[in-house]
Parts: structure tokens; C-alpha cells; sequence
């Protein structure tokens, strides 16, 4: 075999396209595995801060959409979409420096017609890449709105709790009460658990009482958001304003 | 590659939801409504038992209690619960009871305590006693209710000291009554004025000042025996005793060093400690029940503030901050709140406040009384007695530490002054 | 004639009784002030319409201070106060002239503030008039001082007339 001069760049060309195709493989059979329990990860749209929500990334809807408003360049099927993550890192840092080195070749999607193989892989990228980042906007549009009727839903809850709610005069300002709503699509409370007891027995049934009182919350028309979010949840009550 | 690895795991990791969680931080206070239910009575027993109950929860700031004329039934067995009824007059409890005479003039008190939104039995109870024994019971009845539904220990059966006088200053009578004021029994008699009564932790002494002729003495007299022992009369003031929590020793003041500093006294071996060294007045101290701190009254700052003293290391801490005038501090809420006499500033009304020791935060409790003094805490921390003026005569009244509910104590003849709360009598 | 010299006695006498209580001039003025604050005084010495002419005459004036046996203090205050000064000093000198007489000094304050506190106020109104009248020259041992608070005020009522006159220390004769 011949040897090249270490600084020649075509010395690497071999192990590196070994390396990334390797790469690319584990990525790919692994990532085939997670796509199928359907998990996905969301970003969190930077604009948003919900004070009074405590909310984990919510699934994104993994609906295909057709891709609205990107013109003329065909789409080519992406048959299987890589987790957004790797996407996400990939963006920014990674594409530079894959393109200093030897075009990887990528997973499934035909090379076009009358191209040769450099150029092919190129263009795959690039439609991928259109590709990931339609969806990703379809996504992020999707979970804000889901953000919006989350935050509207829950601040109608609480300001519907403080109207009725009546804490003994045994309260301290500091006690807290943690209870698990249960929730049936209409809206109607099915039961109340007292999760984490605030220590003052009065305190607790008191908060217990005031959601039994209300009855009934306002749901999210959205029914996989009411599931996720609504079918149960938390509510956390501490009597700021008490005297003691 | 290491890189996209462990983001990839990482990511993964975070999949699993964590449920979504709404705060809420602001409610309305408000009393616990409860309806006592007048109990089935057969007999002829003197003290309705029932009324002694809605007067005790009445008055403990914690409930508000449904008039019997207001009942839309009267129920004297489960049965007869309509819990409906109940929740429409916006009750969340109700008590049912019975009393039935039984042989040797006993009678046998039966009560049960319903949680209506629930519509399940709480807490039921049997207590047997005589006729003179049915104020007791009733008291008995009172503090379970109220532990049941608060938590925190009652305090209807414990007794108050204080002291009554004549207009002109002439007599003075040394009393102990119920908490509520009844059966008063006069424990010592004087034309001169006696002040300053305290209790012992086990509420078998009273400590006082009788104030002669020649000046401010300090005695203890045995509640059973009746005995009065003479503990200081040294030249000068000698004062506002306080029991030790291990009832041994008394904090005092005296002046015989020149001007009035708290000092404490062993009981047993009379052997005298010094505890503050200042030449303003210090005075009223008040043991904490940890036995190695005081609470005390000084002038050191230009007009009088509470402070609080380390028995151990002598060193001296300002507690109050606001207002011209703050003395006689006694602790509230197992410790974390002192309730005091205060003034807002100068020629303002002296009233009663609390200082949450822990925020910092002071708080006025009483204004339709004026010139509020002496406060006493209950037992459970929860109720304050005080003395006011009132109509131009002196009385007690009540107020919550919460600050809500206040009352004033049947009066007696001539002026109420210097109550003192005693303690759990078990 | 004979009036003429009546006159010139009267006039030698006022000379020495005005420059005797030139210091009551000065107690005048400051009287005058505090008698806005308190809406009675004891007695004002020195007045301006005392004609002191015989020894007689002062020894009544001595006396009539010698009467006054209270003396009032401010709200929360213990200090002597100007006007009760000429009193104290009439005091002062009668002890020094009797060795065997005794005093005691009560200390009082008004119903307003804790108990406790007005006794210990009570105590140091009248510990300073014990130290005016040591100042003065008076034996300590003629002297004993006690408080008694705000428990015998001189008058019943809760207003700011009848307060201070219960803010006083009393000097008593044994």
C-alpha cells in the first residue's frame, strides 16, 4: 500500500467515510428502534415563559403535513426522519464541517438521475435538511399553541379556585397543600387526592373543598391535549395571604 | 460521535412527563362553619351542654356556629341527618348529642360529629359525670371537636387568674375562673393591690406582687393549700415574677442594686442570680420554653422595647423595632410569634399586636378597645386575654393571635384587670 | 413723717426680697410655659404681688412652699421640672435644719403603659427627687423612696387633665 504524506487530506478520505458511515448505521438502527414507541422531542419555543406552569416537553403531533409554502424544489420522501436532536446539533456545527470532509453518504434516499454521486448526496442533504426543518416549524407552531391553551386553561383554574376557596384561620402563609385532580373530557372533577398533606388537617380539607366546589373546569377542546395534560393533574395550594 | 451519542441519550432520558402542576397562592380566611345541634336531653341538669359547646367554638376564632333557630332540624339520632339540608345552609360539620340521667344523679353525655360534605361520622364520644360535672364535659366535648377539625390541641378546659378591684382602689381580689369566666372562686383577699399574677407550669402556684405600704413584695401562694409564702422583699421594687419552664426558679425584678434589673431566684435554695446589668429600667421578663433565653422589657434604647436575653452567654438581642412603645411581650404559636402591648407612635392608643418573629412582621390585633395591657396567651398559643378600658371601667377581652375574632369576658362587678391564662391542667 | 420712713423700709425691704428671689423671675417665665402644658401648678414662689416685709412674713412664705408636697412630672418623664425647684429647695433646707425629721418619697405615674413599667417609672420620679434634695444638702438617711406605680392615682378618669395629676411623686412626713 502506499503511503501518503500525513498531511495530505486524502490520507484520512478512507478511514473517515468508514468512520461516518459506521456513524451514520448506529444512528440509524437505533434511532429506527425510538421512532417506533413513538417518542419524539420537542424544543421548547424560546418565546414562551409560563410562570405557572411546571410543564415537560409535551409530545409533538407526529403528523406528516404536507409542506405548504416551499416552492419549486421536488420533496423527496424522507423515509426515515432522524430525531430532531441530532438535527438540531447538526444544524448549526455539524454541517460545516462535514462538507471540509469527504461527502458522507447518506442513508436511504435514491440519488436523482443524471447526477453523479458527489452531487447527489448533496442535494439529498439539502432536501433533507428542508426537509427536517418544515417539520420542525410545523412542530414548534403545534406545541405553542398547545403551550397557549395549556397556560389559558390552567389560569382559568386557578382564578376559579381562588373565588371559592376558604382557608381556616389556623393557616400559615408558608403551609402548602399538593392535590391530584382527576378530570372526564367534560370537565367534571371525579376525585380529589390529597397527594402531599400541608401538615394542617383543616388546610387540606379546605383545599379539597374548594375544587369539589367549582365542580367543573373549562378543558381544552384539543382531546390529546385534554389526555395529556388534563385527564389528571396537579394543583398546589399555599394561603399566601393568611394572617399567620 | 461521542458527542451525538450521549446527546442522543440524553434526550431520550428526558421523554418521560412530569404532570402539569398549577399554583395557586391566594384564598379568602375564614371561619370553619359548624352547627351543635341542641342535644337530647332527659333530666333536669342545670348547664346546657350544647351551648357551653357553641360558645367555646365561637369564640375560638376557628368556627362560626349556626344559631339552633336557624336549624332547618333540630336531629337528635344519625337518622335524622338530612345532610342536604346542611349543605344547603352552607354547614361543612354537625354535632348531634344525648343526654341521659343515669343512677347516682350521674348523667351520661353522648355526642357524635358528622362531616356533611362526606356525609360520614367523624368522631364520636361517651362521657359520664355529675350535675356539677357537665360544665366540665362540655368543655371536654369542645376541645375534641376542635382538635379533630383544626389539630391543634384545645384549650376550653384550662382556668384564668386576674384581678378584680373597686373604683376607689380600696379592696382587691385575687380570682380564678373557667376560661370562659365561670365559677369564679376568690383566692385571696387585700386592700392592698395585688398584680402581676403568673402561674406555675403545672398550675398548682400563683406567683404575684402585693403592693404594701412599704413597697412591691413578691409571694407564692399554693392553689390547694391556700399557703402564701413570702419570696422577696428586698429594699426597693420587687416584681413581675415569671416561673421557669421547669418551675424551679422565678425571674424577678428588683432594684436593690440601684435601679430595676431582672434577676432570678431558686426557689428551693434561694441563691439569687443577676441577669441584665443596664442603667435603664428592665423589666417584665418572660421565660422561653427552652429555659435559656428571657424575654424582657427594657428602656435602654430611649422608650421601652422587647429584647430577649441568652441566660448562657449574657448576651442581649432588640426584638421590636417599630413604634414608640413596646413592652409585657409573652409568646404565641409555639414560640414563633410574641404578643405584646404596643403604641404606633406618641399619643396614639396603646393596643395589643403580634410580632411574627419569624417575617418580621408586626401586626395590630385589637382597635375597639383603648388602652390594652397585660395580654395572656392560652396554652394552644391561639387566644389572647387582655385588659382594657371600656365604658370607663376596666374588662378582659379576647382576641385571636390570627387576629379575627375577638370577645369580651362577662364581667363581674367593679374592674377586671391582670389576667393570666394558666395552663393544661391534665 | 411717719410714713415717709414706712416707705423707705418697704422699699429697702422689696430691694432685698427682689434680689432674694431674682432666681423667681426667671421661674416665672418658665412656669408660665409649662403651666400650658399642665393645666395646674402648686403654687408659683416668687410672685410678683408677695410683699415680704417682716421675717414673719417669709418664714409664711417658707412655709407655704413647705406645704406643697407634690410635684408633677411630664408624660414618660422623671426630670424635675423649673417650677418645683423653690418647693424642693424649702424642702432641702427644713431637713437640713431637723436632722431627726424623715421623709418618704412615693413615686406614682399615670394609668397609661404596662404595670410593670409605671412601677418602675414610679421608682425613678421618685429616686431623682431623693437626689435633688441630697444635692441640696439634705442627709440620705432622712430619706426613703418607694413607688406605687400607677395603682394609687390621686384622681379617677382617663383624660389628659386628670393624667397628670397622677404623674407625681409626694413627699411624706413622718
Amino acid at each position: 500500500m502506499q503511503f501518503l504524506p500525513v498531511s495530505d487530506p486524502r490520507s484520512f478520505s478512507l478511514p473517515v467515510i468508514a468512520a461516518t458511515l459506521i456513524v451514520v448505521a448506529i444512528l440509524v438502527s437505533v434511532s429506527v428502534n425510538w421512532i417506533q414507541s413513538e417518542v419524539s422531542i420537542v424544543k421548547v419555543p424560546k418565546h414562551i415563559s409560563a410562570k405557572i406552569i411546571h410543564i415537560d416537553k409535551p409530545k409533538p403531533k407526529t403528523v406528516k403535513k404536507p409542506v405548504k409554502k416551499k416552492p419549486s424544489k421536488p420533496v423527496v420522501k424522507a423515509k426515515k426522519p432522524k430525531p430532531k436532536v441530532i438535527d438540531k446539533v447538526k444544524k448549526p456545527a455539524a454541517k460545516p464541517k462535514l462538507k471540509d470532509k469527504p461527502k458522507p453518504i447518506k442513508q436511504a434516499p435514491l440519488p436523482l438521475p443524471g447526477a453523479d454521486l458527489s452531487q447527489a448526496l448533496e442535494e439529498e442533504e439539502a432536501l433533507m435538511n428542508l426537509n427536517e426543518l418544515l417539520n420542525e416549524e410545523v412542530q414548534a407552531r403545534q406545541a405553542e399553541k398547545d403551550q397557549a391553551a395549556i397556560a389559558s386553561h390552567a389560569s382559568q383554574i386557578k382564578a376559579l379556585i381562588q373565588s371559592v376557596w376558604r382557608f381556616p384561620p389556623s393557616a400559615q402563609h408558608d403551609q402548602v397543600v399538593l392535590l391530584r385532580i382527576f378530570m372526564v373530557p367534560t370537565g367534571e372533577v371525579t376525585e380529589v387526592q390529597v397527594v402531599e398533606s400541608s401538615g394542617n388537617g383543616a388546610l387540606d380539607r379546605s383545599a379539597e373543598q374548594a375544587v369539589w366546589k367549582v365542580g367543573r373546569f373549562p378543558v381544552p377542546q384539543d382531546s390529546v391535549l385534554f389526555e395529556e395534560q388534563f385527564r389528571k393533574f396537579l394543583i398546589k395550594l399555599k394561603p399566601e395571604n393568611a394572617r399567620l | 460521535m461521542k458527542r451525538y451519542l450521549s446527546i442522543l441519550l440524553m434526550s431520550l432520558c428526558v421523554s418521560a412527563q412530569a404532570e402539569l402542576t398549577i399554583e395557586i397562592t391566594q384564598g379568602i380566611a375564614s371561619s370553619i362553619p359548624i352547627s351543635v345541634v341542641p342535644f337530647k336531653f332527659e333530666g333536669t341538669a342545670k348547664d346546657s351542654v350544647d351551648e357551653i359547646v357553641r360558645t367555646d367554638l365561637e369564640r375560638s376564632g376557628h368556627f362560626s356556629l349556626l344559631e339552633p333557630d336557624d336549624m332547618l332540624s333540630q336531629p337528635q339520632s344519625e337518622d335524622d341527618i338530612y345532610f342536604t339540608d346542611w349543605r344547603l345552609l352552607k354547614q361543612e360539620y354537625v354535632v348531634i348529642g344525648t343526654i341521659s340521667a343515669l343512677p347516682n344523679q350521674q348523667y351520661q353525655v353522648r355526642y357524635q360529629l358528622f362531616d356533611v360534605f362526606n356525609e360520614k361520622e367523624l368522631l364520636t364520644q361517651s362521657l359520664k359525670g355529675t350535675a356539677s360535672q357537665l360544665r366540665d364535659i362540655a368543655h371536654r366535648v369542645s376541645d375534641a371537636i376542635y382538635e379533630q377539625l383544626t389539630g391543634i390541641r384545645g384549650a376550653f378546659s384550662t382556668k384564668i387568674a386576674y384581678v378584680t378591684t373597686n373604683s376607689k382602689r380600696t379592696k382587691f381580689n385575687l380570682s380564678i375562673a373557667d376560661s370562659d369566666g365561670a365559677r369564679e372562686k376568690v383566692v385571696l383577699s387585700s386592700k392592698y393591690s395585688i398584680f402581676s399574677p403568673t402561674w406555675s407550669p403545672d398550675g398548682k402556684r400563683l406567683a404575684y406582687v402585693m403592693l404594701e405600704d412599704s413597697g412591691s413584695k413578691v409571694y407564692v401562694q399554693d392553689l390547694v393549700t391556700g399557703k402564701k409564702q413570702l419570696v422577696s422583699a428586698n429594699k426597693g421594687i420587687n416584681s413581675a415574677p415569671s416561673f421557669s419552664p421547669d418551675g424551679k426558679k422565678l425571674a424577678l425584678v428588683l432594684s436593690k442594686d440601684g435601679n430595676p434589673e431582672i434577676y432570678i431566684i431558686n426557689l428551693a435554695t434561694r441563691h439569687w442570680t443577676r441577669v441584665t446589668n443596664h442603667y435603664a429600667i428592665d423589666t417584665e421578663p418572660n421565660w422561653m420554653p427552652d429555659g435559656e433565653h428571657i424575654i424582657f422589657t427594657s428602656g435602654r434604647s430611649g422608650n421601652p422595647q422587647i429584647y430577649r436575653v441568652s441566660l448562657s452567654s449574657g448576651y442581649v438581642e432588640r426584638l421590636t423595632f417599630e413604634g414608640s412603645y413596646n413592652a409585657r411581650a409573652r409568646l404565641a404559636q409555639d414560640g414563633r410569634f410574641l404578643v405584646l402591648v404596643h403604641q404606633a407612635k406618641k399619643g396614639a392608643p396603646f393596643h395589643i399586636a403580634s410580632l411574627d418573629l419569624v417575617r418580621g412582621l408586626l401586626q395590630t390585633l385589637t382597635s375597639d378597645t383603648e388602652l390594652d395591657e397585660s395580654p395572656s396567651v392560652s396554652p394552644n398559643g391561639v387566644m389572647v386575654m387582655y385588659a382594657a378600658k371600656y365604658n370607663k371601667r376596666s374588662i378582659l377581652a379576647a382576641v385571636s393571635v390570627a387576629g379575627d375574632v375577638k370577645f369580651l369576658v362577662p364581667s363581674k362587678n367593679g374592674d377586671v384587670r391582670e389576667p393570666a391564662w394558666g395552663p393544661y391542667l391534665d | 413723717m411717719e410714713l415717709n420712713k414706712l416707705f423707705a423700709v418697704s422699699l429697702l425691704s422689696l430691694a432685698i426680697v427682689g434680689c432674694a428671689s431674682s432666681g423667681g423671675t426667671t421661674d416665672e417665665a418658665a412656669t408660665t410655659e409649662a403651666a400650658v402644658e399642665e393645666s395646674q401648678t402648686q403654687g408659683v414662689p416668687g410672685s410678683p404681688d408677695l410683699d415680704v416685709v417682716t421675717e414673719e412674713q417669709a418664714e409664711m412664705a417658707v412655709n407655704s412652699l413647705l406645704e406643697q408636697t407634690i410635684v408633677y412630672f411630664g408624660y414618660d418623664r422623671s426630670e424635675i421640672r423649673p417650677e418645683f425647684k423653690d418647693v424642693l429647695n424649702a424642702h432641702a433646707e427644713y431637713l437640713v435644719a431637723n436632722p431627726m425629721a424623715r421623709i418618704v418619697l412615693e413615686g406614682h405615674c399615670d394609668e397609661r403603659g404596662t404595670v410593670e413599667y409605671n412601677l418602675a417609672l414610679g421608682e425613678r420620679r421618685a429616686n431623682t427627687v431623693k437626689r435633688y434634695l441630697i444635692v441640696q444638702g439634705a442627709n440620705p438617711s432622712q430619706m426613703e423612696s418607694v413607688s406605687f406605680g400607677e395603682e394609687r392615682p390621686s384622681m379617677i378618669g382617663s383624660d389628659d387633665s386628670t393624667w397628670s395629676k397622677n404623674r407625681r411623686t409626694e413627699i411624706k412626713y413622718q
